[in-house]
């Protein structure tokens, strides 16, 4: 029975006599969808709404504002991305070659081209196409856990070694109920998906429980610590639970300007892996560039998915499984 | 809201419709006030055989309704509460492969009929108690039935039902993927066994109840094969409602001054982020206050309101004039 002929059946069983219970009718059965499923209030870990600003759909949730580098002045992150593009060009003063900037491009936190100011600006094509988002999303934070069908083949294995069983070996199905914690690129290779960062983080929160999401701000790598919604200054790195994935929204400091202070060394970036997989944790990042740019080291030590409008649910099982092969957890 | 109710009347059953246009129904653990599109909700419900979802504040409700309308109609009353680990097949059946394993190997227990060691879950139950019983569509061997599986169901009279409400609790906290799984084992209702290769097949009808505390997205594939409704946030009149209904009115200017805490407790929880109080707690601090005779004005107001009602370390600052009800 389609939606439309529940209603129809609802107006003739029940003769709704007002506009206000016809209406209340058509509601509750989703053919006017007007009322929405209210979310809980944020419990514990930040939980962004939709309600929280931004201009564009995809700019709806904003970045915490981070605090400026007292020894360097340091451009915030923006709160919506709808300001154009922005560019800094860096004075290389240690070597011979200098740099000459031109006037126009002195000044680091201006637009390159006059901002037009717009009520809506108009969407970004994401990333992750909305269809293929939450089984690409379920597919990267999600966990095995035995607890499927009795897995006879070990189970007769086990059995034919005269050891006994122990325990009853079943086989694997993936679970989120292990939860993930985000941790969000905030250098400035970044910039140009800041609408896609803030759309898987929303994307993540409808898919998992409130109390197994935590979201964390970082730049160059979570080691030199992170902020949450509101810090005023960085705080430690804390791993999650044992065997919490760590999904990174970062780009490994591939983008952005040369001799950025933000990007971090391989060598710290595989200090950081090897202690976040203590414990059992996947650390899982995206990254918006293709993988021949990905240094070789580092994915060897996490499991590394292409972030890009070609990546696709296969895709993505494929590399973990990889990586699974490959001995990461 | 002007309609028939063809199906769920809580004022046909003995309930009092109040001034607002809800109902209050029942005495007692039992006692609810429905508000009217909740009645509205049950009847497309029950008219179109659809799961109703139900969402809502935490403390608004939305776990007490089933047993309610379980009353109201009748019916016997079966809750499951799922968690992350919920599977949607362990609603219909599960194996012990293990107990069974175990019972073969050992010298004491002598291996029993595959039957034996089939769960049924809880739409089994809904569906086809009796066979649920046997844990098979045939009766357990003579040797055997003291395996016999025990009802789970809860019923106000003894008497059989034909019809059931089911609750499934807390639908939101389950992997993704299970909602819509759920749904198909409630569509078909006939079912196959595969241990046993035993067919199932129903013979009582089932109304199906979801709750959410919205903590992720429900698929909506699942919303669209669902009536949705979402219960008001609690107010002072509906907690008072309730204690009267629960208590007697005797002591109603308690019920009231305690609604007033918990209404300010709820106004402070929302703004610190942190769960508000809601109708159990509520109907906790009526009866701590009852039967220790504490009212506002006693020194230890503040720590029984903190102990039954805030829970948390630091005690809120709260001001409860102790007023009749309007």
């Amino acid at each position: 029975m389609t939606a439309f002929s529940a209603l129809l059946r609802t107006f003739a069983e029940l003769e709704p006599g007002d506009a206000e219970a016809r209406t209340a009718a058509g509601e509750m059965l989703g053919v006017f969808s007007t009322t929405a499923i209210p979310a809980a209030p944020s419990v514990g870990a930040w939980k962004p709404t939709l309600s929280e600003g931004g201009t564009s759909p995809g700019s709806s949730m904003p970045l915490p504002t981070l605090p400026a580098d007292p020894e360097q002045p340091r451009r915030q992150p923006e709160l919506a991305a709808s300001a154009g593009v922005r560019s800094r060009l860096t004075v290389v003063s240690r070597g011979k070659a200098v740099l000459e900037i031109p006037d126009w491009a002195r000044q680091p936190d201006q637009p390159l081209w006059p901002v037009v100011s717009s009520p809506v600006t108009p969407a970004v094509k994401p990333l992750f196409a909305p269809l293929r988002r939450r089984g690409i999303l379920f597919a990267i934070v999600s966990t095995l856990v035995e607890e499927g069908e009795v897995d006879l083949e070990r189970a007769v294995d086990q059995l034919s070694t005269g050891a006994g069983l122990r325990k009853l070996p079943r086989s694997p199905i993936a679970t989120t109920r292990r939860g993930v914690q985000v941790l969000v690129d905030q250098g400035s290779g970044l910039d140009p998906f800041r609408d896609d960062q803030r759309q898987v983080v929303l994307a993540l929160d409808d898919l998992l429980s409130d109390d197994r999401f935590e979201v964390r701000y970082f730049r160059g790598c979570p080691s030199r610590g992170v902020y949450a919604v509101g810090d005023e200054s960085a705080r430690a790195w804390r791993a999650p639970s044992p065997k919490t994935p760590i999904l990174m929204l970062t780009d490994l400091g591939l983008g952005g300007p040369l001799f950025e202070d933000d990007v971090a060394s391989t060598g710290e970036w595989l200090a950081f892996a090897a202690r976040a997989s203590e414990g059992g944790r996947a650390i899982l990042a995206l990254v918006p560039y293709e993988a021949r740019r990905w240094p070789r080291a580092l994915s060897r030590a996490m499991r590394l998915v292409h972030w890009s409008e070609r990546t696709s649910v296969g895709e993505v099982r494929r590399a973990l499984r990889d990586a699974r092969r490959g001995g990461l957890a | 809201m002007d309609f028939k109710r063809k199906y769920f009347d809580p004022v046909a059953a003995g309930g009092v419709k109040l001034k607002d246009g809800s109902v209050a129904f029942g005495t007692g653990a039992n006692s609810y006030v429905f508000a009217e599109k909740v009645i509205l909700a049950l009847n497309i419900a029950l008219a179109t055989k659809r799961p109703l979802l139900v969402s809502g504040e935490p403390g608004s409700g939305k776990s007490t309704l089933a047993a309610s309308i379980a009353a109201i109609l009748d019916r016997w009353y079966y809750r499951h509460v799922v968690t992350s680990r919920t599977q949607a097949a362990e609603l219909l059946w599960t194996f012990d492969t293990l107990k069974r394993l175990n019972d073969a190997n050992s010298d004491v227990q002598d291996l029993l009929s595959k039957q034996c060691y089939v769960d049924p879950g809880v739409l089994w139950w809904a569906f086809n108690p009796a066979t649920a019983e046997q844990r098979g569509s045939t009766p357990l061997a003579e040797g055997e039935q003291r395996y016999r599986a025990a009802d789970p169901g809860i019923s106000s009279s003894a008497k059989p039902h034909d019809q059931v409400v089911v609750l499934l609790d807390e639908i939101d906290k389950a992997d993704p993927d299970v909602p819509n799984d759920l749904l198909d084992p409630f569509d078909r209702k006939t079912f196959t066994v595969r241990e046993t290769n035993d067919s199932i097949h129903p013979v009582r009808d089932a109304l199906l109840l979801l709750t959410t505390n919205g903590e992720r997205e429900l698929p909506p594939a699942f919303l669209r094969r669902c009536v949705t409704v979402v219960l008001d946030p609690p107010t002072e009149h509906w907690f008072v409602e309730i204690a009267d209904r629960k208590f007697g009115v005797k002591d109603q200017a308690l019920h009231v001054s305690v609604a007033r805490a918990v209404k300010s407790l709820r106004d402070v929880a929302k703004s610190s982020g942190v769960r508000p109080p809601g109708t159990a707690e509520y109907l906790d601090a009526v009866e701590v206050c009852k039967e220790l005779e504490i009212t506002p004005d006693s020194k230890v107001w503040g720590q029984a309101t903190q102990a039954v009602l805030w829970k948390r370390d630091e005690p809120p600052v709260l001001a409860i004039p102790a007023e009749p009800r309007p």
